[in-house]
């Protein structure tokens, strides 16, 4: 209570008690003096003087004694007492119409006056305090004694019956800003009040109380030396009030009861508006006059209670409470009890921000009770309350912007209870509730659940140390379970910790419990399984920022199930992931980082989109290191190790199974601003067994594998920006793909941009081994266009059957596109040039394989020694006189190919057989036996010479312009088999039936320009019968060709010759139609003496063709 | 009688024939000047160049064709062509009969009967 109000009351009570006295001091006067009324009067005037120091006067002064009986009373009219001071509304601090007093008139005759009744009747009190402080009521407060200690008269009070009636009491302080107005008080006491004994009864009433209080507080401004008021203007309004109270206060006890209330009371201070409508206090007491002991119970009720703060209005009726309470401070207990209960509680929260008032937020409670009880210690301030509310519906809405939020129960209970003792603090809050409704903008979040919240907190007094041990969280029967311990050292820096434990959670459960408004989210997912999770951390709080020591989190998830919309599904029987911060690596490098492990008995994950994909793991290990993450995610060291038993997956037909496998994945930061982030793989597995369908299988023994990589943002180019560093250590391949076996039996290479060395590789195709190894240097120069790309590999078999080996090229290359095996040559050759992709020799490489093949089965031809050098160099491939022999022959081959440009390919051929039989020769090239088709006819030994090139466009099609070849085929004894040509010829020239079917010597050269295959006269030696034959054949679509076959010797004596004439099948088919007899076209060019120029033109031409090409033949 | 002047006269002719057989196998001989320049052949596809230097080339409307050596010998031209990277060799002969400085007609040695006119570009 404010100063000013205290002296306020002070004051009041110093001015009933001088009336009081007054008035006693008058009958005494009147009775020692005179008894009449003028000279009473008269007397009371001069004796108040005396002891009131400013002016009073009173009327009609008189004595009475049946108002008063059996005591003895004066009744005192018109009363004033003035004392103006300045700003003062009136000069007038109290007028009493009328007052009575009643005195024991055998005390007075004692010279003792004892006031026994008094009654004040219309009486008007204005008590004023100016700006300055200054009161017309201060000369009361002074401590100057009164005259009247200086009479011999004892003054005392023995009051039995106090009555007012009609007060109106004003209290108006300008200098603290406050009036209080009191309209129409009225009072009756009735009782005994002496030196011992205190007991009666006091009803009072008051039609109305105003009061008003401007708290102006000054805050002063250091920047600008400025103050700044604000102003709390207080009202205070009740109107009918009423009270009434009886009591003892005797014998060392104290009883009463007391009832108050009042009709309206309204309070307004600042945005707070307060209103109060009926209420009503009942205060029942026992005390001992020691307050040592104590009992009382307190009722409350209310019709309603209206509170205003601000936007905030809250509305609370039928409010009844009793607080029954017992000290015993002896004992050292104080204990009470509470119990009440409200039929509703609304509150609302109106939105300022405009003009339109709407509503933010509303609560409503139904049917409150509340029942509370608890003991203190109040010498040591221990103690224990429980507190339990409970409710049959709770609702709140809230909008802010565009959210709504409401929640709704169909019953509560909130409950607190807790204990201190000595330093320590207990408390417990819980809320329960059988069906909690949560809802946002329409969509339901907690729909009627079950939600039940514990939360046991255990702290200190000075609250440095703060416990929470197992709160609990349920909703929806889904318990998660909450400890926690804050130890604070001081404002600035707290220790913090804390463990979340969750036992069995359902998933299925927590996904329905998942909001619809999440239907995008979580539209189409079906899950199952048992959850549990066991958390903590530890921490700090430091400066209001948050740091964290450690922190681990356990994930066990049993018989878990996914579905995804049908396309995605997963299974496990047993999950298991764990979390830590920081990592247990005791590396610098890798400090603060984060571990996780990942466990899982069997985990399978089925993707069905348009193909069907499919993984599965047993027995899968993973463990994963990472760091903070810093600026950017190229910083972060991280790092995995991937263990499987077994990992099956499959797309479609593929499918690959890796066994016993191991993965270890590293990411290492930068060290300094010149370094790159590196990451490091290491992987190794068993076996791999992989397969594509039904036919087509690759099994693989234990692989090992390393792989390392810098990466270079700047790089644009991919290996380039990655520089990997690649180590393959395979064994134990096979391939079952193909009708023949394949099986890799070692393939072991290291990769670097600088170097790919192939160390060992060996490859078993069917009846073939082969094995390719070497080095590539530069390819990161290559890449960057700095240097050329080279290197030197070896291709190295001991055995090589190309015929199988080509067998299994044309099964890849088959094709069962009947729309091109329909179409002309030309149309397919005009469809393909455009969408052609021919091979294009790199420029910038400089590379030579160097083949060696000790044994080569080709067409069921052996080849011995096929040694040789491939050079890849500036956009030309070049096959360098590779050679090789077989069981009777020598060979030599030479290849180029070059690419200038895409459209302008080259190609170019140099092949020699040596001492080669000419069935072999013709199995080895059958297309030898089209260009010279009698050669078949012939057995013996020969030498076969081609040479060729042409440009070709991009779908390989010859230039024709530009080709170009020769070969020459030498033989010498050739038997001539007995085969339809022979037998046509020998009947056609009457050879003699003795023929011996033997040529001495053959010389056959051809020549291919363009599209003209061009045979060069060659001399056949049989019998008596001497032949030349030559001719041409032109390269188109039916092969047509025109031959002559001269008989230049014979037993004849004319010279006689013979055309062939027509395509190459025609002819085949039917000879003798395109057999004609002709003159002799080459009748003397075997004759030297008889050659002409043509002859030997065309015979210099022949000998040119064959020594160019013999040129070309190694030695 | 008659007989025998009928088998005489037949035997003259066959000589005549014979002796005038002889005389076509002459060969001609052209100014070689003429046929230096450019000339396309429409049969064959190409164009062929035969400089003063006995270098030449032929080629098709792409550019693509071969460079060659060419000689005249009476009326024959030998062309032979090489390749590019592969040492080989290849001759086609024409035989002309006709040449002016616009014109020139020939035949393959190997395909007398196909006619092939050559025009000066």
């Amino acid at each position: 209570m404010k100063k000013a109000v205290r002296n306020t009351l002070k004051t009041v009570t110093v001015i009933l008690l001088s009336i009081v006295g007054l008035v006693f001091l008058s009958v005494g006067l009147i009775l020692w003096i005179t008894l009449t009324p003028p000279k009473i009067t008269k007397l009371v005037n001069r004796v108040a003087q005396t002891y009131i120091p400013i002016s009073f006067n009173a009327n009609n002064i008189d004595l009475t004694l049946f108002k008063t009986f059996p005591e003895i009373g004066l009744e005192i009219n018109n009363i004033s007492l003035i004392n103006p001071i300045p700003c003062a509304e009136s000069d007038t601090l109290i007028s009493i119409d009328k007052a009575i007093v009643a005195i024991d008139i055998k005390a007075f005759l004692k010279k003792k006056v004892n006031i026994r009744k008094a009654a004040i009747y219309g009486a008007n009190a204005n008590i004023f305090y100016n700006e300055q402080g200054e009161s017309n009521i201060s000369i009361f407060l002074s401590d100057t004694p009164t005259s009247n200690q200086d009479n011999d008269t004892e003054v005392s009070i023995d009051l039995k019956e106090l009555t007012v009636k009609d007060l109106n009491l004003s209290y108006i302080d300008r200098l603290s800003e406050i009036e209080v107005y009191v309209t129409e008080l009225g009072l009756y006491l009735d009782g005994k009040i002496d030196s011992d004994n205190i007991y009666g009864n006091l009803d009072l009433s008051i039609k109305q109380i105003d009061a008003s209080i401007n708290d102006t507080t000054n805050n002063d401004t250091t920047n600008n030396n400025t103050t700044i008021s604000d102003n709390t203007l207080t009202n205070i309004s009740l109107s009918n009030i009423s009270a009434s109270a009886d009591g003892t206060f005797k014998e060392h006890q104290i009883k009463g009861n007391i009832t108050l209330s009042s009709l309206l009371t309204k309070l307004t201070m600042g945005d707070i508006e307060a209103e109060l409508s009926e209420f009503k206090i009942d205060i029942d007491a026992n005390a001992d006059t020691e307050l040592e002991y104590g009992k009382g119970v307190v009722t409350f009720n209310s019709r309603l209670i209206e509170l205003n703060i601000d936007s905030l209005t809250t509305i609370l009726d039928n409010l009844g409470a009793t607080f029954n309470t017992t000290a015993d401070i002896r004992n050292n207990s104080i204990q009470g009890t509470v119990n009440a209960h409200a039929a509703n509680l609304h509150a609302n929260l109106f939105s300022t921000e405009s003009s339109n008032l709407s509503n933010v937020a509303t609560l409503s409670l139904n049917a409150i009770s509340l029942y509370a009880n608890g003991f203190i210690n109040p010498d040591i301030m221990d103690g224990k309350v429980q507190i339990d509310i409970n409710g049959e519906r709770f609702k709140t809405a809230i909008t802010a912007q565009d959210m709504n939020v409401s929640a709704d129960t169909e019953k509560f209970h909130l409950g607190l209870s807790g204990y201190k003792e000595g330093d320590n603090i207990s408390i417990t809050p819980v809320l329960n509730s059988p069906s909690l409704r949560v809802a946002m903008n329409g969509d339901t979040y907690i729909n009627h659940w079950p939600i039940n919240i514990s939360l046991p907190i255990k702290a200190d007094t000075a609250l440095n140390r703060i416990n929470l041990n197992r709160g609990l969280f349920s909703i929806n029967k889904q318990e998660v379970s909450i400890s926690g311990n804050c130890h604070l050292y001081n404002s600035d820096n707290m220790a913090l910790s804390a463990k979340m434990d969750i036992n069995t959670c359902h998933i299925e459960q927590i996904l329905a419990m998942i909001p619809d408004s999440f239907n995008p989210m979580t539209d189409g997912i079906k899950a199952t399984g048992i959850l549990s999770l066991q958390a903590a951390y530890n921490g700090q709080m430091v400066s209001g920022k948050m740091v964290v020591d450690n922190t681990s989190a356990n994930i066990l998830v049993k018989e878990f199930t996914l579905n995804y919309k049908d396309t995605i599904t997963a299974l496990s029987s047993n999950i298991e992931a764990n979390l830590s911060h920081p990592s247990k690596s005791k590396t610098a490098q890798k400090n603060h980082l984060l571990d996780a492990t990942l466990v899982a008995s069997d985990l399978m994950v089925n993707v069905v989109d348009e193909s069907l994909m499919s993984v599965k793991f047993n027995n899968i290990n993973s463990f994963a290191q990472i760091s903070d993450i810093p600026d950017s995610t190229l910083n972060i060291w991280a790092s995995t190790i991937v263990k499987a038993d077994f990992i099956e997956a499959s797309i479609e037909t593929i499918s690959a199974n890796l066994n016993n496998s191991y993965i270890d994945i590293s990411m290492t930061p930068p060290s300094n601003s010149n370094d790159k982030s590196q990451f490091n793989l290491e992987f190794s597995c068993d076996s791999i067994q992989t397969a594509i369908g039904k036919a087509l299988g690759a099994n693989f023994g234990k692989i090992s594998a390393q792989a390392t990589a810098a990466l270079d943002p700047i790089k644009e180019d991919l290996l380039l920006k990655w520089n990997p560093a690649v180590k393959v250590d395979l064994k134990n391949g096979s391939l079952d793909m193909l009708q023949i076996p394949v099986t890799l039996p070692h393939l072991m290479f290291d990769f670097s941009l600088g170097r790919f060395n192939i160390s060992e590789s060996r490859l078993l195709i069917g009846n073939s081994d082969i094995s390719l190894t070497g080095d590539i240097y530069n390819i990161d120069a290559y890449l960057e266009k700095t240097g050329l790309l080279t290197g030197e590999m070896d291709f190295t078999s001991n055995y090589t059957d190309m015929t199988e080996l080509l067998s299994i090229i044309n099964v890849f290359g088959d094709t069962d596109n009947d729309e091109i095996d329909n179409k002309p040559l030309t149309e397919i050759a005009n469809d393909t040039i455009d969408t052609a992709d021919p091979f294009i020799v790199p420029m910038g490489v400089d590379f030579i394989l160097n083949t060696n093949i000790a044994v080569m089965e080709f067409n069921n031809h052996q080849f011995n020694t096929i040694g040789g050098e491939i050079t890849v160099k500036d956009g030309v491939v070049v096959l360098q006189e590779l050679g090789f022999s077989s069981n009777t022959a020598q060979m030599q081959l030479t290849a180029i190919y070059k690419t200038p440009s895409r459209d302008n390919l080259y190609t170019g051929i140099d092949f020699h057989l040596l001492d080669i039989e000419i069935d072999e020769l013709i199995d080895l090239i059958p297309s030898v036996d089209s260009i010279v088709p009698m050669l078949k006819s012939f057995d013996g030994k020969a030498q076969f010479h081609l040479a060729a090139e042409t440009y070709m466009k991009a779908n390989y099609e010859p230039k024709m312009p530009t080709l170009i070849g020769a070969s020459a085929i030498e033989a010498k004894d050739l038997v001539i088999m007995d085969n339809k040509v022979f037998n046509t010829i020998k009947k056609n020239l009457f050879m003699s039936r003795n023929a011996e079917n033997k040529i001495d010597s053959l010389s056959v050269e051809l020549q291919v320009l363009r599209n003209k295959v061009d045979l060069y006269p060659f001399l056949i030696h049989m019998d008596k019968y001497k032949a030349v034959i030559g001719g041409r054949h032109n390269i188109n679509k039916d092969l047509d060709c025109k031959y002559h076959i001269s008989l230049t010797e014979s037993p004849l004596p004319i010279r006689l010759g013979v055309n062939i004439e027509g395509s190459l099948n025609d002819i085949a088919n039917n000879p003798f139609k395109h057999i004609k007899l002709s003159r002799c076209k080459y009748g003397t060019m075997y004759i030297p003496e008889k050659t002409n120029i043509t002859d030997q033109r065309t015979l210099l031409m022949k000998q040119s063709i064959s020594e160019t090409l013999k040129k070309n033949v190694k030695q | 009688m008659k007989k025998s002047l009928k088998i005489l006269a037949l035997s003259l002719i066959v000589t005549l024939f014979t002796l005038s057989g002889c005389f076509l196998d002459d060969d001609p001989e052209y100014d070689e000047a003429l046929i230096y320049g450019k000339w396309y052949c429409k049969s064959i596809g190409l164009y062929y160049t035969f400089n003063s230097n006995y270098n030449g080339r032929y080629e098709d409307i792409n550019g693509d064709g071969k460079n060659f050596k060419w000689t005249l010998i009476g009326d024959a031209i030998e062309i032979e062509a090489k390749g590019d990277n592969i040492n080989v060799n290849a001759y086609e002969t024409y035989i002309i009969t006709s040449l002016n400085v616009a014109k020139m007609e020939c035949y393959d040695r190997l395909d007398p009967k196909e006619k092939l006119i050559f025009i000066k570009q």
